[in-house]
């Protein structure tokens, strides 16, 4: 067991859960707006 | 009768680890036959594990004599070719309009990517380096191409051991979530039901969304570029409208053709003195892992999410936030219509399940450009 090694790298999930919420909010705001401007033709 | 002799002398070279390859290859392929788990790969995977494993095999390379597998495996793994390269074909097959038009569900995508660094924790107290740990993470992306793409960047010792993993339980799926789902649940949670009310979606932010991911997940971590940007290209050729034929070609012909060669080369990596050790049954475990946290953490975000929100999310369609397409939008609606017969939850589950394919995706290059800022 790697207890120390497994403290150090517990920030990581925090970094990468965040990372990938943060990308996608963008993700999520840009294609909401693209939504918006680019709406379809009837 | 000496040189009779010498034809039959390689049989003393068989060992029992050799000959327990064998025998997952012909499991590999038998699952791939007969329960129909994944065939494109796990048979080719199968044939290969038997191949590279047999004494002298003259697939690998033996001394001085180069083996075809091998240089396969050096033109289109090792450097992470053959992944992308289907990862254009990926991209074609999938249409985006369900999370286009609801696309507040990519955040259920990124919370069904819990699993993966879950895992690479646990992986570390399991006393992997973190090289492995994050490779092993990554089984719960859900998502082969990924999978082989990180553990490669990583040079992982255990290629093999995590793509049988990842390939065999996105199989699995239909087995492993509905327990899950089922356990973080309440009855009256599956029973939500969820009006669907499309937006439509003009061409111009069909065409306009790759480029968009692309340019978005390069500036936040450009070592995704490669994932997400060929995954991408594969949907623009989709989605211009203009390149009919180059996106059939890739959808069946260029996806075809590197799942042929992929699932080959990856056996080299499913040599017996390589492949049979305690820990290839521990990855195994911590990949069950990582599909089990990943559905639990798509599945609390929704219901974190109702904490807030007026319209009620049935909690079950976080569930489908990993990348595995179409399994996992489907367990959903199954256990939706099962609680309520009335109870569609199909296109909700699908808008998640195709985020889950970009989250999954951005986890990866997320994966490669964090972890050796912790080495």
């Amino acid at each position: 067991m790697n207890v120390s090694g497994f403290i150090e790298v517990l920030p990581l999930v925090v970094y990468g859960m965040v990372g990938i919420f943060i990308v996608t909010a963008v993700i999520y705001a840009v294609v909401s707006i693209l939504n918006k401007i680019f709406t379809p033709k009837k | 009768m000496d040189i009779f002799l010498s034809l039959f002398e390689n049989i003393g070279n068989v060992s029992w680890q050799m000959v327990l390859m064998w025998v997952i290859g012909a499991l590999l392929i038998y699952l791939a036959v007969k329960k129909e788990m994944e065939p494109t790969l796990l048979l080719p995977m199968g044939f290969g594990a038997i191949l590279v494993n047999l004494p002298l095999s003259g697939a690998i390379t033996q001394g001085e004599e180069i083996g075809p597998i091998d240089v396969l495996f050096n033109a289109g793994i090792s450097n992470g070719l053959f992944p992308l390269l289907l990862f254009i074909g990926i991209g074609a097959m999938i249409d985006f309009t369900p999370l286009l038009s609801n696309p507040k569900m990519l955040l259920f995508g990124a919370a069904a990517q819990f699993g993966i660094f879950f895992t690479l924790c646990l992986a570390t107290l399991c006393g992997f380096e973190l090289k492995d740990a994050a490779s092993i993470g990554i089984i719960g992306a859900a998502d082969g191409p990924t999978s082989i793409f990180v553990a490669q960047y990583f040079d992982s010792n255990y290629t093999g051991a995590i793509m049988v993993a990842a390939y065999s339980y996105m199989a699995l799926v239909p087995i492993i979530q509905p327990p899950v789902i089922k356990l973080v649940t309440t009855k009256k949670e599956r029973l939500i039901r969820m009006e669907y009310n499309p937006q439509a979606v003009s061409k111009t932010t069909k065409i306009l969304f790759p480029i968009v991911i692309t340019a978005v997940a390069g500036l936040v971590a450009p070592k995704s570029v490669a994932l997400v940007g060929f995954l991408m290209f594969g949907n623009l050729i989709r989605e211009c409208g203009v390149l009919n034929s180059l996106s059939k070609t890739a959808q069946n012909e260029l996806a075809n053709l590197i799942t042929i060669v992929l699932g080959l080369s990856i056996s080299t990596r499913m040599q017996a003195d390589e492949f049979i050790q305690v820990q290839t049954l521990m990855i195994m475990g911590l990949g069950l892992v990582a599909f089990v946290f990943d559905t639990v953490g798509g599945v609390l975000f929704a219901k974190f999410l109702n904490l807030f929100v007026k319209k009620k999310i049935n909690p079950m369609v976080g569930a489908a936030g990993i990348s595995a397409f179409p399994m996992s939008s489907r367990v959903v609606n199954k256990i939706g219509i099962e609680e309520d017969p009335q109870n569609y939850l199909l296109m909700h589950a699908v808008g998640t399940n195709v985020s889950g394919q970009i989250a999954s995706v951005i986890a990866g290059g997320l994966i490669v450009t964090l972890v050796p800022l912790f080495q």
